[in-house]
């Protein structure tokens, strides 16, 4: 194969991997409302794009199963299908076997081996819609069909509990929307929610639904419509399209139109923009260096016509540098939503197999993140959702006998905090259970009885993230096996970020993450001790001070200052990093107070440099082991600086005496 | 109870049936459903004299069709009334 090829085919992969990512989350926006046209429209032509990519490959087998899937979304476009779990789960089914089958391609293997009868016939046996109405033979509205003034709207009615104690009959609202439809009308009545006979609250509206018709009234008329509804229920009211005009070519050819819009992009390796911020740190090294000279000039020159040039030229420079930087740093950033899109499909797929109803919300999801960091936040933030779902949220049956909804709430939330990206894991389950975390870390030998009785709720929290802890009765295989929490941390903690835990009992537990908003650039303090230069991570500094040597006292056999009432354990520096007695010559010393974990650690240092924004490069060879450095930085005038990694530094607290 | 009896398996409604009565509707059905020994057979709902019916009826009948189905039992409608084929032809539907 040649390069080209051997390029294509990778190209040919990704762009499979993202269809199918694609399709998942179209599948699943439709469980929610079935009949939203738009998105209909959106996965069929998704999948049409993957039956022809795969053909244009080759892969005559993938080619003929998305055929099969193909037609059924054809029967539901047109009308003849009213689209419920049942189909749902059967696309659903399908597209996991052709990611198989793509995997399996990719490895180079026979795809013949696959039997899909049984993925055929789940899509084929679908019998059409039971109505003989037709205007339901036309249940999705076609906006191709529309006439100049019309519009198309989707309107999502969910939580309607209150409707009948509020006065509201839902048909009322139906047949209003019939009356001022000028076309196409077509409405599903989702009946999932009604619990048995013995259970049901008779008052209650279990019902949602949703409608799309056409209409030339205006979003004003149609929210008038659902005034009352929308004070004690969800109702989503969506116009599809702008009002429909004359037919341009454009209007007729929406496919055409998409992918028009893709031109806008250029599919790029992540490899290449690692180059690219690997050269941007170069570049800052430089920039470094020539701001070095250029304040260096001063002491050797007289101020001249070429010493006033160079030092423009450098602050140019740095100016530049910045810009590049930022524009090559938003390159990378990419919406967390993408990483939630993941977890939509297996919060889904989870909650089927435990027999458990999850409502996911998900808020924020278009707050953007470094490529990396959100590559690597996967898999930790991944075991916190299926850890919710197992252990968390309880089943129906419970909830109800707790006098909680039978649907447990389990939110996704992505904001920015400062520098940094917060997320959020809640959910309304059964809270961490304290006295069990408790008394499993006594029979485990983590902690004795006696120092058990002295820990506070927070203390106790944290016992979950030590290695081999679970509190799990039984080992299931969506979460449970204890070897999952203390990894979560560690792989929060390499991207130097942190994790917080809160939890009441029978209320829900929420995990915080504080992530960076990218791991290449940072800001950092250059301290000194005994002659050699640090640099240490500005995120985690909350203060400086300047504390006399009469002020640090020895508690609990650790040195510790008093700041605003505040006790805060300190460490000295050249101890620390250079295993040597401090001289302490001096009467008084900087303290830098960072912040790890919600604990406040004091740093004493001899000299107090400048802030640098560095580029942190990994340490190679027998340095890879050294915990206490994150990596190192090439200064400006070319000497190579240690860059300090904060929470090693308060792992280091208990060797520091006074 | 007037406007539901109970007979060979059948529920019979008559009269206007709406949110007002659902309560008791729903204690009815429970009531004529546990006294019943066999639970896996057909079950019945005949609606010819039923002249008004809205969505709160209509989810109880649901929540019989599963409470039915639960004890392997099914539930069909023996016979419909215009009101009820109306209802549920105005929510999409064209069985229980």
């Amino acid at each position: 194969m040649s390069y080209n090829e051997e390029q294509m085919r990778e190209i040919f992969y990704q762009e499979m991997t993202e269809i199918f990512e694609r399709i998942d989350s179209c599948i699943l926006t439709l469980e929610r409302t079935p009949g939203d046209v738009e998105t209909i429209k959106n996965l069929f032509r998704e999948v049409h794009s993957l039956k022809g990519s795969s053909g244009v490959f080759g892969l005559r087998e993938i080619a003929d199963l998305t055929h099969h899937a193909e037609d059924l979304l054809d029967r539901i476009r047109d009308g003849e299908l009213n689209p419920g779990e049942e189909i749902f789960s059967a696309l659903l089914s399908c597209f996991d076997r052709l990611k198989e089958m793509m995997s399996a391609s990719k490895r180079n293997e026979n795809l013949s081996a696959f039997n899909n009868a049984d993925i055929i016939k789940l899509l084929c046996d679908f019998k059409e819609n039971f109505s003989e109405d037709p205007q339901e033979k036309n249940a999705v509205a076609r906006i191709e069909d529309m006439k100049p003034g019309e519009c198309s709207f989707h309107v999502s009615i969910t939580g309607a509990d209150q409707f009948y104690l509020t006065g509201i009959e839902p048909t009322t609202l139906i047949l209003n929307c019939r009356d001022i439809s000028t076309g196409l009308f077509s409405i599903f009545t989702r009946v999932s929610r009604i619990p048995a006979l013995e259970d049901i609250e008779p008052e209650l509206c279990y019902l949602e639904f949703n409608f799309n018709f056409v209409s030339t009234s205006a979003i004003k008329t149609i929210n008038e419509i659902f005034e009352f509804a929308i004070e004690v229920s969800s109702v989503k009211i969506t116009p599809n399209s702008t009002p429909a005009t004359a037919p341009t070519p454009q209007a007729s050819q929406p496919a055409q139109a998409a992918t028009n819009d893709t031109n806008d992009f250029v599919r790029l390796k992540k490899e290449k923009l690692d180059q690219l911020m690997n050269l941007v740190g170069e570049l800052m090294t430089m920039k470094n260096l020539f701001v070095h000279l250029s304040n260096k000039l001063e002491d050797v020159l007289p101020e001249n016509d070429m010493t006033k040039d160079f030092k423009e030229g450098s602050r140019n420079l740095t100016h530049l540098t910045a810009r590049l930087q930022e524009n090559v740093m938003n390159a990378r950033m990419v919406p967390v939503g993408t990483v939630f899109t993941k977890y939509t499909r297996l919060i889904r797929d989870i909650a089927k197999k435990l027999n458990k109803k999850i409502d996911l919300i998900i808020e924020g999801d278009e707050t953007e993140l470094d490529k990396t960091v959100s590559e690597a936040i996967g898999d930790p933030v991944m075991h916190l959702i299926r850890n919710s779902i197992d252990h968390g949220i309880e089943t129906p049956k419970v909830r109800k006998e707790r006098g909680k909804s039978e649907t447990g709430a389990l939110l996704l939330k992505a904001s920015y905090e400062g520098n940094n990206v917060k997320l959020i894991i809640r959910d309304d389950g059964n809270g961490i259970d304290l006295e069990r975390v408790k008394n499993k870390a006594i029979s485990l030998g983590i902690v004795t009885k006696e120092h058990a009785a002295t820990l506070s709720n927070k203390d106790i929290i944290d016992f979950i993230f030590h290695s081999g802890f679970s509190t799990a009765s039984e080992i299931t295989d969506v979460s449970g096996r204890g070897v999952g929490m203390d990894v979560v941390r560690n792989n929060i903690r390499k991207l130097n970020g942190a994790i917080f835990v809160e939890t009441k009992a029978g209320q829900g537990t929420e995990f915080k993450i504080i992530l960076p908003l990218s791991l290449a650039v940072i800001e950092a303090l250059l301290i000194g001790a005994n002659e050699e230069i640090y640099a240490l991570p500005q995120e985690a500094i909350t203060e400086i001070v300047r504390v006399e040597k009469k002020d640090v006292v020895n508690l609990n056999h650790r040195p510790s200052i008093q700041l605003r009432g505040e006790v805060i354990p300190i460490l000295r520096l050249n101890e620390v990093v250079t295993l040597k007695e401090s001289r302490d010559e001096n009467q008084t010393n900087p303290v830098i107070i960072v912040q790890i974990d919600n604990i406040k650690v004091g740093i004493l240092v001899d000299t107090l440099y400048w802030r640098e924004q560095i580029m942190i490069k990994p340490l190679g060879g027998f340095l890879t082991d050294v915990r206490l450095f994150t990596g190192a930085c090439i200064m400006g005038n070319g000497s190579v600086v240690l860059v300090l990694e904060p929470k090693e530094l308060y792992h280091a607290l208990p060797q520091t005496q006074l | 109870m007037s406007f539901l009896t109970y007979a060979n398996r059948t529920f019979k409604f008559k009269e206007k049936l709406s949110i007002y009565k659902v309560s008791e509707i729903k204690k009815s059905l429970l009531k004529h459903y546990n006294s019943e020994a066999n639970k896996s057979d057909k079950f019945y709902l005949d609606l010819s004299e039923v002249e008004s019916i809205d969505t709160s009826v209509f989810q109880l009948f649901m929540a019989l069709k599963k409470t039915v189905e639960t004890g392997h039992g099914h539930l069909e409608i023996k016979k419909s009334c215009q009101a009820f084929d109306t209802l549920l032809n105005l929510l999409g539907r064209c069985e229980l």
